[in-house]
């Protein structure tokens, strides 16, 4: 899948305002294996529920925040290279 | 180009590690985490059907990441290369990350590389007994935890000389790597240097040093980050002054 944005997007996965059906659309396949890396790896940790979650690869960076009852909080879609590190602050909300 | 830098003075802070787990190949390298060699060989497996499942179009995922309640998981992929970090929440990923994508591009490299002390689990103790081999620990940077912080200071931090500037585009690189890889963070000193027609292998000076590592710290686009890192800067200069 290719990215669908030119430029980093941040949206709030809890409200009906879309960023675009494309976004959207990646967002949720991403979103999908991001839940998918979260039940296989917390298993073979024996750890609960997702916070946070990343999936990098060549065409996009999707990075995802999850509430306490494990629903996507804040998600970002970057065609960039980022780190984790940089996803996770971008998506903390100190943004300008 | 740039000189070699000495690779002895990378920043590292041992707090936070539960575990990590180096993979070439597919088969497993090194290991460390606190787990049963069939706990090993599960998440093995199950990194290497999430890798395949996400490969599209033959293009491999580069990265990894899930944090839970009490930890997180990092993996990193480079090549015939896979590195995964189990980390406490507490811990630093800016800095886990940096040691782990280094540590993902020379895995493959008999004996050419060595485990970066961040990379070290806390609980030294914790590591297998089973068919997976332990980390290679550097022998200086494992005597004792106390030894352990000593040497997990960033370099840029106590440096109150640089003589040339190689050593100040690694001071600046320990630095910009916080937010970006390490071959952009290169990539981006390289080319300012050529802008600013300086050479790399010339005399250092403090004036073009502040000039251009304040202007790379205008590149960072997130304002927090961007002043945290100018700080991290700035005492930089003041300690060379």
């Amino acid at each position: 899948m290719n990215c669908p944005t030119d430029e980093t997007v941040i949206f709030d996965a809890h409200q009906e305002a879309s960023p675009g059906d494309a976004v959207v659309e990646c967002f949720l396949t991403a979103e999908q294996f991001v839940d998918q890396c979260s039940q296989a790896l917390g298993k073979c940790l024996g750890e609960g529920p997702l916070s946070a979650g990343l999936v990098q690869g060549s065409r996009f960076c999707c990075a995802v925040t999850y509430d306490t009852k494990g629903l996507p909080m804040k998600a970002l879609i970057s065609p960039e290279e980022m780190t984790v590190n940089m996803a996770l602050e971008m998506l903390k909300g100190d943004l300008e | 180009m740039l000189a070699i830098r000495p690779r002895e003075q990378t920043p590292a802070s041992a707090v936070g590690v539960k575990g990590v787990l180096v993979l070439v190949d597919g088969g497993v390298k090194k290991s460390s985490m606190p787990m049963k060699p069939d706990e090993v060989g599960n998440l093995v497996q199950e990194v290497g059907v999430l890798a395949a499942c996400y490969s599209d179009g033959g293009l491999p995922p580069k990265a990894f990441f899930v944090r839970f309640d009490k930890s997180s998981l990092m993996v990193l992929f480079a090549r015939r290369n896979t590195v995964i970090i189990w980390m406490e929440n507490t811990a630093s990923v800016s800095e886990i990350e940096i040691a782990g994508r280094k540590l993902a591009s020379t895995a493959h490299l008999s004996g050419a590389h060595r485990t970066d002390s961040i990379l070290l689990p806390s609980n030294s103790g914790a590591l297998p007994k089973g068919p997976a081999k332990p980390a290679n620990i550097p022998a200086s940077a494992a005597r004792s935890n106390k030894s352990n912080r000593e040497f997990i200071v960033p370099p840029h931090s106590t440096l109150t000389k640089i003589m040339s500037w190689s050593e100040a585009s690694y001071a600046l690189e320990s630095i910009l790597t916080k937010v970006l890889t390490h071959a952009q963070a290169a990539r981006m000193i390289e080319r300012t240097l050529a802008e600013k027609g300086i050479d790399p292998n010339g005399p250092f000076d403090l004036i073009s040093f502040r000039e251009i590592g304040s202007s790379l710290m205008l590149k960072i686009p997130n304002r927090s980050i961007r002043q945290s890192l100018t700080k991290e800067f700035d005492a930089l200069v003041a300690n060379l002054s």
